[in-house]
């Protein structure tokens, strides 16, 4: 009898343990879907995160692009534009200096002309007057003044 | 005697008018009478005034004049213009030879830088 009761016993705890078995089963089914479920999900959501990000990075790209193209656009014709109004100043500042110059050497050429023309004149007239007697400078005044 | 007679140049006859005027301030020191000093002090002035009525004649020459040379000029002139002048003579050796004459507003230049001038004009 004791043997017996020591029989169902094994066989409740036998079914008992069995239940568990079949209860924990369930569960770790459960578990393995729901993570099957959060990766497949997981990875939907990384792969709209990644088509997202791509399309956002290429809009940007492009309009980064645009707007690099339209300041190199505006920059080239800035450059060239100051190019040109450089130039044009630097030719006028040139012109102006080179007439300054030429006005300046005409100038002095002026200068030293009239001045090595005075020198001449006064040297030619002192040399002129030494060499005129006295007799005759005032024959000449004579003359002049005759004509009074 | 006429003082005046012997005037040649405006020197001759700034010194001639001073030795006047001193000869005027001084006769109270001659003891004249008052009708002496009177005559006296008045034929002075009369000196004075006709030395300065004396038409100056400015002359520019290029050279130094001799004493005889200054009285030959002044003959000259004086037989065109009359006796009544001086001669202000200047020394102007730039004129090389010849004479600038100037009276009466008039400007004569007779020199030789005159021709020496336009002839090198450039």
């Amino acid at each position: 009898m004791v043997l017996g009761l020591g029989l169902v016993w094994i066989v409740q705890q036998y079914r008992s343990t069995l239940d568990a078995l079949a209860k924990a089963k369930k569960q770790v089914d459960l578990t393995d879907e729901i993570e099957k479920l959060v990766e497949e999900t997981a990875q939907e959501f990384k792969e709209e995160i990644h088509t997202s990000l791509t399309k956002s990075a290429e809009a940007i790209e492009a309009q980064m692009t645009t707007a690099l193209e339209e300041f190199r656009a505006d920059l080239a014709k800035k450059a060239a534009s100051f190019q040109e109004s450089f130039t044009r100043k630097l030719d006028e500042e040139f012109t102006g200096v080179s007439r300054e110059l030429e006005e300046y050497r005409k100038k002095r050429y002026d200068e030293i002309n009239r001045e090595v023309e005075r020198l001449i004149k006064d040297i030619t007239q002192e040399a002129l007057g030494r060499a005129i007697e006295p007799k005759d400078h005032e024959e000449l005044v004579t003359k002049a003044l005759e004509k009074l | 005697m006429d003082e005046t007679a012997k005037i040649k140049t405006l020197n001759q006859a700034s010194s001639v008018k001073r030795d006047l005027e001193a000869a005027a301030d001084n006769l109270y020191r001659l003891n004249l009478s008052q009708e002496d000093t009177d005559t006296k002090k008045r034929q002075y002035e009369e000196a004075v005034e006709k030395i300065e009525n004396l038409k100056v004649i400015k002359l520019a020459l290029a050279f130094d004049p001799s004493t005889d040379f200054v009285d030959k000029m002044w003959q000259i002139v004086a037989q065109k213009m009359g006796e009544g002048i001086v001669l202000d003579i200047a020394l102007d050796k730039s004129l090389i030879g010849g004479v600038v004459i100037e009276h009466d507003g008039q400007h004569q230049d007779y020199s030789l830088r005159r021709i020496f001038n336009a002839k090198t004009k450039l």
